[in-house]
């Protein structure tokens, strides 16, 4: 697996000038906030005549450092740093003081939760007479003490004469006031044991310590103890006894030969190595590392047990002529071997800064050369030269450390790559001053370093560059996204989203999902509008890419339907007449590609009715038409309009105008109605034609004489009677000429004609009273050939009159 | 006017400078505090070597009282220094009027405490010669170092020139020593042969030197206890001053 490596040298800028020899390191990674890291090396105060000391202080990560002074008490040897895994408590185990008794130098825990370098950190305990305090702390994750802080410095007590390996620890190393335990872990009758004293914590309680035992200086033994609950009993670190002699701590390694600083290599004492890691995943894998001269050569190595340091069967590594090793498992199960090398021969030798990594126990492993620098330069100002001991660490799966190493900016000595804070020509491999000019001699610096597993790279592809095209409102349209680690190492997508209510995220059931390098994954994307017209949207994915979120543009239409009307004529029905209708069918087509949704159509006027619709909507398929019928069916006569509303899913109602003209009926009426002069007694007929000469039926409602007479008669008058257009109907009138006098009479025409509702006709007739006939009936007097019965008519010509009006009255 | 109260601010003091505040200037760093004033360098009067001439750099003054920094035009500083990154961040013991004359009186009392160190020794010193080491042995140890930071203790055989305080009669003095060059020890006088100067020496120290060294032995642990010869006048001078002062 690919890693991203960083190293950094932790000289501020303003620090330029410094040519101290900082060596020593030792480093903390704050597992809740990876971005504060602190480191410690020996490093003198900036402040010229303060009682403090001073620790680097990151917070973004270690890319930049400045040296706070908040450890209270100068001049500093040892120290260690510490978090503390998740209240943000910063730890160290400190050596400080002056002078050559051992008994008067100061051994500090302590602590602190502020970075400022405006507060010391806070003192927990003290006593004297030790040497290579080494913390470690964890927070108790779960349980009755879950969140509190605990710490275990591992040291060489030299209080007692055996000068044994010892641990001091605390329960509740947050709390207000803070008590320590101190406890010998050396069970065996030794000279005395080494100089390192290193314990490992696991967040199950499993707590480890390594130590070398050296029953006669020129043989020791690589011991591991171990408790399985914190180390809260009162007896603690006896789960491990020595299956050889019974004793306290399993030997791991027998008859090595501690140099106890006798040996050099380049120009750094060598004067015990010790290093110890635990699985995080499992507390019973652990790995140690010691250095032995044993074989003559000085070497490193590396042996792991897998049953919680009961036994350890083999040695994993073996790295000669190296020290200051630093193992550290990371949450995915990468081991981490980092060491320092001396290579060639003096006065060429070089110091390598090496970190190993291995998913398999070193059957293979890849080798990070971090430094290569000359061992012989600059000259040693003191030892230990490049420290007693340096430190890795690993959060997640990534790895944190810190060497020491010559500072020349020089790339090549830096084959992963380093950048500088303080001021540096790598052209012409010079260090410069504050004022970037005066050049600066070449010191040791302590070098920050980082490996993050490569992170993967997210490719992505869709179809037509995310145009999803015209989707109807309504329906919805998918579109695959895949979705492709481009990158060297794992992608995790941790979210897939979608910045419009229009496009779609795919469901996930559960992130991360997780591709490999050069894996890939399809997903839908729908596009389903929820409103017409143009859309678009953004699919966001966030994974670990360090583009992170990586953005996809997607876009669509929602076309909204077209409605078109059509009617014959201009909506223009013509003429109808009252009482009779006329049908036109109004086409409503979809000329759009979604479907028409139809809710409601409606006419202006009652005399245009709209066809009944059992249910509403009316879906229209895009290209198809309905003809609806709209009816003319007019109740008054005179010309008629009126607006037939469409409603639909197009963008606005439709509006149809229609209109017609309802005509009357049309009287006309022919004959003549003066009788002229009748003889008396008889009877006279004329016939009146009564037509309709309009384009509608006319109703004549009534014929009629205006006022009852007993002289004029409607003979078989067949009114009432509806006329069609251009039909007549005849009226007989008949006059009986019997009046005394004349009299006037009219005749009434009423009828639906709108212009002439009534007409009146005056009719003309008198009685002839020739021959006479006025007062003496003789027929014959009057030209009869005979009488009717009426004596003053000819047969036939006269009914039973010649009564005077008035008298029937 | 030099005062006890000024040596003893000065000598608290690890930054110290003439500046005045930085007017609308918003001291972001450290997370904004209120407390905490950027005020430019125009003199420094004390500091680290290692920071070099900082006058025309900005720093951030932490103090109890911002507002009268702000205020206060141009002032002499008496800081601790809290941060160092791209930026130089203090902590404010005290401030002063920038007067001339208490400039000056400023750098005098950074001169006189640059020398209480050297002065204190003399004073401490039973013995005071100018000396050749001509030969020397270490300490038969029994046992591997206690520690790595074991001072590995010789004794050195110094040839007396001249002496400068006390008496003696040797003409061959024994001078324990650490011989030890691990980050504890490298800064003391390493007396091997051939090594001369000026010597400021103790009885040694029986809480710290081992027993089976002779109460007669000298020792010789802090860095000042071994001068160049060139300083001679300068040692004189201190040794009379004190002789007087006595």
């Amino acid at each position: 697996m690919a890693d991203v490596v960083t190293v950094v040298n932790m000289i501020p800028a303003l620090l330029s000038g410094e040519t101290n020899q900082d060596s020593e390191t030792n480093l903390a990674v704050n597992p809740a906030n990876t971005s504060q890291i602190a480191g410690t090396a020996f490093t003198p105060s900036p402040s010229g005549s303060s009682s403090n000391s001073p620790i680097f202080w990151s917070n973004d990560g270690g890319s930049t450092w400045s040296l706070i002074d908040i450890i209270p008490g100068t001049p500093v040897r040892d120290q260690t740093v510490r978090f503390a895994a998740t209240t943000g408590n910063l730890y160290a185990g400190v050596l400080w003081g002056t002078g050559g008794n051992i008994a008067t130098i100061n051994f500090d825990i302590l602590r602190t939760d502020n970075f400022s370098g405006l507060t010391t950190m806070t003192l927990l305990a003290q006593r004297q007479n030790d040497d290579q305090p080494f913390v470690q702390a964890m927070t108790v994750p779960t349980g009755s003490d879950a969140g509190k802080d605990r710490i275990y410095v591992g040291s060489n007590d030299h209080a007692p004469s055996n000068v044994p390996a010892t641990i001091d620890l605390s329960l509740d190393a947050a709390a207000a006031v803070v008590s320590t335990g101190k406890f010998v872990i050396e069970d065996r009758t030794v000279t005395r044991d080494g100089f390192p004293t290193r314990p490992a914590v696991h967040p199950d309680g499993t707590v480890y310590a390594i130590f070398y035992s050296s029953g006669t200086l020129s043989s020791s033994d690589v011991v591991i103890v171990r408790d399985d609950n914190w180390a809260s009993g009162g007896t603690p670190f006896q789960a491990l006894i020595d299956s050889g002699d019974g004793k306290q701590g399993q030997r791991i390694a027998q008859g090595v030969i501690d140099p106890y600083n006798s040996l050099t290599l380049g120009q750094q004492r060598i004067g015990s190595d010790l290093s110890i890691a635990v699985d995080p995943n499992d507390s019973s894998t652990v790995y140690v590392s010691w250095g032995d001269q044993s074989g003559g050569t000085y070497t490193l190595y590396v042996s792991k047990s897998s049953d919680s340091g009961a036994t350890w069967p083999k040695t994993l590594r073996a790295v000669p002529n190296a020290t200051n090793p630093a193992l550290a498992i990371t949450s995915k199960g990468r081991l981490g071997f980092l060491y320092q090398q001396v290579t060639g021969v003096s006065p060429n030798q070089r110091w390598e800064t090496v970190v190993e990594v291995t998913h398999d126990d070193f059957a293979s492993s890849t080798m990070h050369l971090l430094a290569d620098t000359p061992a012989d330069t600059p000259a040693a100002s003191f030892s230990p030269y490049l420290g007693d001991y340096e430190y890795m660490m690993a959060v997640g799966d990534s790895f944190y450390g810190i060497f020491t190493a010559n500072n020349t900016p020089d790339a090549a000595n830096f084959p992963n790559g380093v950048s500088y804070q303080r001021n540096a020509d790598f052209a012409t491999k010079t260090l410069l001053a504050n004022d970037d000019v005066t050049p600066v001699s070449v010191s040791i610096d302590p070098f920050f370093f980082k490996f993050s597993p490569a992170p993967g790279r997210v490719v992505t592809a869709i179809a037509n560059s995310g145009s999803f095209g015209d989707v109807c409102l309504g329906s919805f349209r998918d579109e695959i996204l895949t979705i492709d680690n481009g990158g060297p190492g794992p992608l995790s997508i941790t979210d897939i989203t979608s910045s419009s209510p229009d496009f779609l995220a795919p469901s996930v059931l559960s992130y991360p999902i997780e591709l490999g390098p050069g894996d890939s994954i399809d997903v839908v994307i729908r596009f389903e509008p929820t409103s017409f017209g143009s859309k678009s949207g953004t699919i966001a994915i966030v994974s670990n890419d360090p583009a992170s979120p990586h953005t996809v543009k997607v876009t669509g239409v929602a076309p909204a339907p077209r409605l078109s009307a059509l009617i014959a004529d201009r909506g223009d029905f013509g003429k109808v007449c009252v009482g009779s209708f006329a049908d036109e069918p109004l086409i409503l087509n979809n000329s759009s590609r979604c479907p028409l949704t139809v809710s409601a159509i409606t006419s202006s006027s009652s005399e245009f009715v709209v066809a009944g619709v059992h249910a509403f909507p009316l879906i229209i398929a895009p290209g198809d038409s309905l003809p609806v019928p709209i009816r003319f069916a007019p109740t008054s006569f005179g010309p008629k309009s009126a607006t037939i509303t469409v409603t639909s899913n197009a963008s606005s109602p439709t509006k149809v105008g229609v209109k017609g003209d309802v005509p009357s009926g049309r009287l006309a009426v022919t004959g003549s109605l003066c009788f002229g002069g009748i003889r008396a007694c008889c009877r006279a007929e004329r016939t009146l034609s009564i037509c309709n000469v309009g384009d509608c039926p006319l109703h004549v409602k009534r014929v009629a004489f205006k006022r009852k007479s007993r002289y004029w008669k409607l003979v078989n008058n067949p009114f009432p009677a509806t006329l069609h257009p251009g039909s007549c109907l005849g009226v007989v009138v008949r006059y009986k000429a019997t009046q005394k006098c004349p009299v006037a009479c009219e005749l009434v025409i009423e009828s639906d004609d709108p212009t002439m509702p009534v007409k009146t006709l005056d009719v003309m007739a008198y009685t002839i009273w020739d021959c006479g006939c006025k007062h003496d009936c003789d027929c014959r007097k009057c030209g009869c050939d005979k009488c009717g019965s009426d004596p003053c008519c000819c047969e036939g010509e006269a009914d039973d009159c010649c009564e005077d009006e008035d008298d029937r009255e | 006017m030099i005062t006890e109260e000024l040596l003893a601010l000065v000598e608290a003091a690890g930054f110290i400078f003439s500046g005045s505040a930085i007017p609308g200037r918003v001291a972001e760093a450290h997370g904004g505090r209120e407390n905490a004033v950027a005020v430019q360098v125009h003199q420094v009067l004390r500091s680290p070597d290692v920071l070099g001439d900082l006058a025309g750099t900005d720093v951030i003054v932490v103090s109890e009282r911002p507002q009268a920094i702000r205020d206060g035009g141009s002032l002499v500083l008496f800081t601790s220094v809290a941060a160092v990154g791209d930026r130089l961040v203090t902590r404010e013991l005290e401030h002063r009027e920038a007067s001339d004359e208490g400039i000056r009186d400023v750098a005098e009392a950074v001169r006189i405490v640059g020398e209480r160190p050297l002065v204190r020794r003399i004073s401490e010193a039973e013995l005071i010669v100018v000396g050749e080491v001509v030969g020397g042995a270490p300490i038969e140890r029994r046992g591997p170092l206690p520690s790595e930071h074991d001072p590995e203790w010789w004794i050195a055989r110094v040839a007396v020139r001249s002496v400068v305080k006390g008496a003696t009669r040797k003409r061959t003095l024994e001078v324990l020593f650490a011989h030890s060059e691990d980050i504890a020890w490298y800064k003391a006088p390493k007396l091997h042969e051939g090594t001369s100067g000026i010597l400021l020496l103790r009885r040694r120290d029986k809480d710290e030197a081992p027993s089976e060294v002779a109460e007669t032995v000298y020792q010789a642990t802090d860095p000042l206890d071994l001068l160049a010869v060139q300083r001679l006048p300068e040692v004189e001078v201190i040794v009379e001053l004190e002789r007087g002062d006595g």
